[in-house]
């Protein structure tokens, strides 16, 4: 009885004096949990033959890689050997789709990026570089787990930005949804004149333009994590008229010089971009134009062929000059709802794996709980008494700084728990029109919190008090 | 097709406009050029006696650079070439001008030359000339890379050398400090290796010597110069080491023979083995892949540990911060993403645009990585942490009443100018110079930060009409007179008025122009530099302010009179200065030109980096103290505590002294 009335005391002592530290470890602890995985498992491959030699850090850790290399020109996939096996086996494949529903899903995102930027008068560069982003997402990314469709509009928004043309969310959202009638008009077969389209409008500002939003703006966040904020892409285009110039093709043979250009452009839809340097794709771009043009020529081979004085090899041009050769094999465009039902059959097994290994989960947990029913009990003690703790304000700047990092890591706990209420909800909606209603109240009162979050700091620190005075008032009652 | 076909057709219109002028420069190269440029390539190969690194490379290309713009010049004063391209001629009258300009100085002949500038030139001739000069940089490295490769049959082989060298070059900068320190104490504790040492290192001296003055006749001592004569000398040093101790000292010995040692050579025996252990490391550190973020995505922020805040502001937050497995610091930037309608803003897309394209260059801040917080809205830029801003040193210099001297002032500028000129070669405006964006270390590295205003500018004109590039940039105090007078657009002659205006600062200790509004700081330049004339300058009727605002007009010749008459310079530095202190952006001097004036190589020399004042940082001073302190604090107070209330104490990490009686009492 004595030692507990001691811990009363010492518990009301802290509170008193708003010291928060019991909170902080477990914030950290939660926050590093996830990424000890990561680590152990690329520590594993290395530790095994490195781990004696390298002198570990300050912080007890060891280096994984020689160096960081961000420079704007270090995204080609041949650079690392990973990055070269996902080009053959993208990660979608993993998640159950065929690899020609995924070329189909490639082309499909290429082609109606090109057409958007077609729409919102962007710059072919623009254009050029939205596809590019794309397929380097894609593969790194699944096609089953992240909507294409987020992606498409995310990579216009990104492209825009980009090249100095920025384009606003709400124009290509009108676009996009322009896009997504016209191929309904084809494949219902109808054809695309002004007496056809002439119903259509741009759609109103209703809750499904507020998701489609959101939705675009945390794709684009991710594309960008994802690729590493190296999104700068070197084009071939001034290159094919340079190395025509140096040919002395430019004003003999324009023709040529055009049809290069067209097979570049339409070469954005295959890998080759992934695969190999600007330089080498122009070379071959030229290469393929001379010999397919009307009047072909014969570009000088000797002693050298003329393309290795801009440091690119024969086969490399023979390959990317058949895959550019494949590209027009293809005489039927994808079919958008087709590609569409069969992602979403496959979500949905992948929502009810998931479901199936929560409800494994809960089964266990609730096992767990039943023998060690002391235990827990103590355990939600600590809890209730660590949510009685709030900042110190007279306390000096050391302690300040220690509050504020306690706040961003809460606040990074309540961004957690609602990006996985988004995810569900995103799954609940595709399944069944009842809810819609339910998801719309939910929407609702995400909003409100978003916009809590954005208040300053002046208010928060007023409602963290207040909440401290709320919770302060029971005590008394309890005693009571 | 149709929509492709209108667009390809678009863009080749854009590129035959191009193709007019590379006609002219490829044709006016005659073929004899090859060969001279084979024979100085053989003659840098017997040059290139020591390995081989990034620092030589690049001065090696930049004179490369030098000699190939001779040759163009040689070429356009022949009397075919005038004949054959008539387009030349105002690049001749221009390129005399300046002669003149250098050869004659006094305040008369400069008006003389001045009114006769103005007869000759056209506004035609002047836009062909800023189109002409903004063409040229884009050709001059392709061209360099070509030759080299076709030049060189074991271009391959020595590809893989330079891998290698680059490897070895990507450990940390704190593990060459340490080398350094330890070589020189090396030498002071072996009093006997020392005779043997001397004779080598004067040979390294004679041989360095002829070295130099082939390669660098007029050119000053550049940091990257002098940082390469440190580095070999190092080397040098330590193989010389390497030879004496890899007898004696190469193994550890045993138990009975250190027992047997003196304490000396006990000494030299650590000093090997931790030579050997660091060598080890960075051995096996250098064997590790190599993380591309481009591959694998951003790493998460956790990587690091936030040391203290260095700067808070409208532009967000920068922190100090440590690597968790190299121990490195590095500056963290947090990007502000409160307004997130618009999705990422595009002022920080833009500026991890440009600094990634600028890459790496000495005196530019390097981006080391990018990082992500748990969620993604937090994004985080880790920058090479630099100690002061040059304001800053430049305000504590004037409260001592401190100045720099002459060769400090040309370190200074020689390494904002080679940074300017990298990044002008890439086609990036800085469009923000200012004392306070310019970093420098402790070593005396100038580094150039802060790219949130830096844009790409285009190479044609149809390219600048559709990029409009807002006047309104760059610090009031720094800006240029043509953007306080609107223009339509604008280029490179910006941040060289910034740059002019900086290096004013140098000389005075104080920034020159301190206007507190617009009209103020156009009223002062005029009166500074004189209200300009249509003569002087004839694109000045296409400005907006211009033509609605009379100036009154002052006579020029305030600035000679306040450098010249108080003998702040001497007449090559003022030449410089006015060179880019030139009302007339089309006639303001370029990065290269200045790196290339006459100034830098006269005497006194530019110092080198170390010799510049240096002082404790900001960031350091307030740095927060270690948390041991306040665990010794803490278990002294306990020590005085019976041992269970000290354990509870512990477990809530509170004070006896907090504690409080309760009124609280337990009824039976």
């Amino acid at each position: 009885m004595a030692s507990f009335v001691e811990m009363r005391k010492l518990a009301e002592a802290k509170v008193q004096n708003m010291i928060r530290t019991i909170v902080k470890p477990k914030e950290q602890n939660g926050n590093v949990e996830p990424k000890k995985e990561e680590d152990e498992k690329f520590e594993s491959t290395y530790k095994q033959n490195e781990n004696t030699q390298i002198t570990p850090s300050s912080f007890g850790k060891r280096p994984l890689y020689s160096k960081v290399d961000i420079n704007c020109d270090k995204w080609l996939m041949t650079l690392d050997e990973e990055s070269r096996l996902k080009i053959d086996n993208p990660p979608s494949l993993v998640d159950g789709l065929s690899k020609e529903t995924e070329s189909e899903l490639r082309y499909l995102g290429c082609e109606l990026i090109q057409q958007g930027a077609i729409l919102l008068k962007l710059p072919q560069t623009a254009a050029a570089t939205g596809q590019i982003l794309f397929q380097r997402y894609y593969y790194q990314k699944s096609f089953v787990r992240y909507h294409f469709e987020h992606a498409v509009q995310a990579c216009l928004l990104l492209a825009s930005k980009i090249e100095e043309e920025p384009r606003r969310p709400r124009e290509v959202y009108n676009v996009f949804h322009r896009l997504e009638r016209l191929h309904r008009l084809q494949q219902s077969g109808h054809d695309i004149n002004k007496e056809t389209t002439r119903g259509m409008k741009p759609p109103a500002v209703d809750m499904n333009y507020i998701n489609t939003k959101q939705h675009m703006i945390n794709s684009e966040r991710r594309i960008l994590a994802t690729l590493g904020f190296v999104v700068h892409v070197k084009h071939p285009h001034r290159l094919i008229v340079a190395y025509g110039h140096t040919l002395g093709i430019t004003q003999s043979r324009p023709d040529i010089l055009q049809r290069s250009w067209n097979y570049m452009n339409d070469g954005l839809r295959t890998d080759i971009f992934m695969r190999y340097k600007p330089e080498t794709i122009a070379c071959a771009c030229i290469f393929l134009a001379a010999r397919t043009v009307e009047n072909p020529i014969a570009l000088p081979s000797t002693p050298f062929h003329w393309f290795e004085a801009f440091d690119t090899s024969d086969r490399d041009v023979e390959a990317i000059a058949l895959q550019l050769v494949g590209l027009y094999a293809r005489r039927t465009f994808p079919n958008w709802p087709r590609i569409k039902a069969e992602l979403d059959a496959l979500r949905s097994v992948k929502d009810a794996e998931m479901k199936a290994v929560k409800a494994k989960e809960i089964a266990e947990n609730l096992a767990k709980m039943a023998p060690d029913g002391e235990k827990s009990t103590s355990t939600v003690t600590i809890g209730k008494d660590s949510r009685k703790v709030s900042p110190d304000r007279k306390n000096g700047t050391k302690d300040r700084g220690e509050a504020d990092r306690g706040k961003k890591e809460k606040d990074r706990h309540r961004r957690r728990s609602n990006d996985r209420d988004g995810r569900g909800d995103r799954r609940d909606r595709d399944k069944d029109r009842g809810d819609r209603r339910k998801d719309e109240k939910k929407d609702r009162r995400k909003r409100t919190r978003s916009r809590s979050r954005d208040r300053k700091d002046k208010n928060r620190n007023r409602d963290v008090g207040k909440r401290y005075r709320k919770e302060s008032s029971t005590p008394p009652r309890s005693r009571r | 097709m149709s929509n492709y076909s209108t667009n390809g057709s678009r863009k080749i219109r854009i590129s035959n406009s191009d193709d007019d002028s590379r006609e002219t420069r490829f044709s006016i190269q005659p073929r004899n050029s090859h060969k001279t440029k084979e024979e100085r390539y053989r003659d840098k190969e017997k040059e290139r006696d020591h390995e081989r690194h990034h620092d030589r490379e690049r001065r090696d290309d930049r004179y490369r650079k030098v000699d190939s713009r001779d040759h163009r010049d040689r070429n356009r004063r022949s009397p075919a070439g005038s004949r054959t391209y008539c387009r030349d001629e105002p690049d001749r009258r221009r390129n005399n001008h300046s002669d003149r300009n250098r050869r004659d100085r006094s305040s008369e002949r400069d008006r003389d030359n001045r009114s006769s500038k103005s007869k000759t030139k056209s506004p035609d001739s002047l836009r062909s000339k800023s189109s002409r000069k903004s063409q040229t940089p884009n050709h001059l490295p392709d061209d360099g890379k070509l030759f080299d490769r076709i030049l060189d049959p074991n271009y391959k082989k020595k590809e893989k050398t330079v891998m290698e060298v680059e490897d070895v070059e990507m450990s940390p900068v704190e593990m060459l400090d340490e080398e350094e320190v330890s070589t020189f104490t090396f030498d002071d504790a072996c009093g006997p290796v020392r005779p043997s040492n001397e004779p080598e290192e004067k040979d390294y001296k004679s041989e360095g010597d002829p070295e130099s003055r082939p390669a660098t006749p007029k050119t000053p001592l550049t940091p990257d110069y002098l940082e390469n004569t440190i580095v070999s000398l190092n080397e040098t040093l330590s193989d010389d080491e390497d030879k004496g101790p890899d007898d004696k000292y190469g193994k550890t010995p045993d138990k009975e023979q250190w027992e047997s040692m003196t304490e000396n050579e006990q000494k030299l025996h650590r000093d090997a083995m931790k030579k050997r252990r660091e060598q080890r490391h960075r051995e096996a550190v250098s064997k590790l892949p190599v993380y591309y973020p481009g591959l694998r995505g951003c790493q998460h922020i956790s990587e690091y540990v936030i040391l203290n805040v260095i700067a808070e502001g409208t532009y967000g937050e920068v922190f100090r911060g440590k690597n968790t497995r190299t121990d490195e610091v590095v500056a963290l930037k947090r990007f502000k993403m409160e307004k997130e309608k618009e999705g990422f803003p595009i002022t920080a897309l833009r500026e991890i645009n440009m600094l990634l394209k600028a890459g790496a260059h000495e005196n530019i801040v390097n981006v080391k990585e990018i990082l992500v917080g748990s969620t993604k809205t937090e994004v985080y830029m880790a920058m090479e942490y630099v100690e002061h801003d040059v304001k800053s040193l430049i305000d504590k210099m004037r409260s001592r009443n401190q100045r720099f001297k002459t060769g400090q002032q040309k370190t200074l500028m020689s390494q904002l100018l080679s940074g300017i000129e990298h990044m002008h070669k890439l086609w990036i405006l800085h469009r923000d110079l200012k004392t306070s964006n310019l970093l420098i270390s402790h070593s005396g590295i100038l580094k150039i930060a802060d790219f949130g205003l830096a844009r790409e500018y285009g190479e044609a004109r149809d390219i600048e009409k559709r990029m409009k590039l807002t006047p309104i940039v760059v610090t009031l105090w720094y800006r240029s007179p043509e953007l306080l007078l609107e223009p339509k657009t604008y280029s490179t002659p910006v941040d060289m008025w910034s740059i002019g205006c900086i290096m004013a600062e140098f000389i005075m200790m104080k920034p020159m122009f301190q206007g507190d509004s617009e009209p103020n700081q156009v009223h002062q330049i005029f009166q500074m530099m004189g209200t300009p004339t249509e003569q002087i300058w004839p694109d000045i009727k296409e400005l907006k302010v211009w033509n609605m605002v009379e100036f009154p007009p002052v006579k020029p010749g305030q600035l000679r009179r306040i450098f010249k008459g108080e003998k702040l310079v001497n007449e090559t530095g003022f030449d410089l200065l006015n060179g880019m202190l030139c009302l007339n952006p089309a006639n303001r001097l370029t990065a290269s030109e200045a790196l290339q004036h006459d100034w830098f190589s006269e005497h006194p020399k530019a110092v080198p980096p170390e010799d510049l004042p240096v002082y404790p940082a900001k960031s350091e001073l307030n740095a927060a103290p270690p948390e041991n302190r306040r665990k010794n604090r803490l278990e002294a107070l306990l020590a005085d505590e019976e041992p269970e209330r000290a354990a509870l104490l512990r477990q809530f990490n509170v004070k006896a002294e907090q504690l409080k009686p309760s009124g609280f009492q337990l009824r039976g």
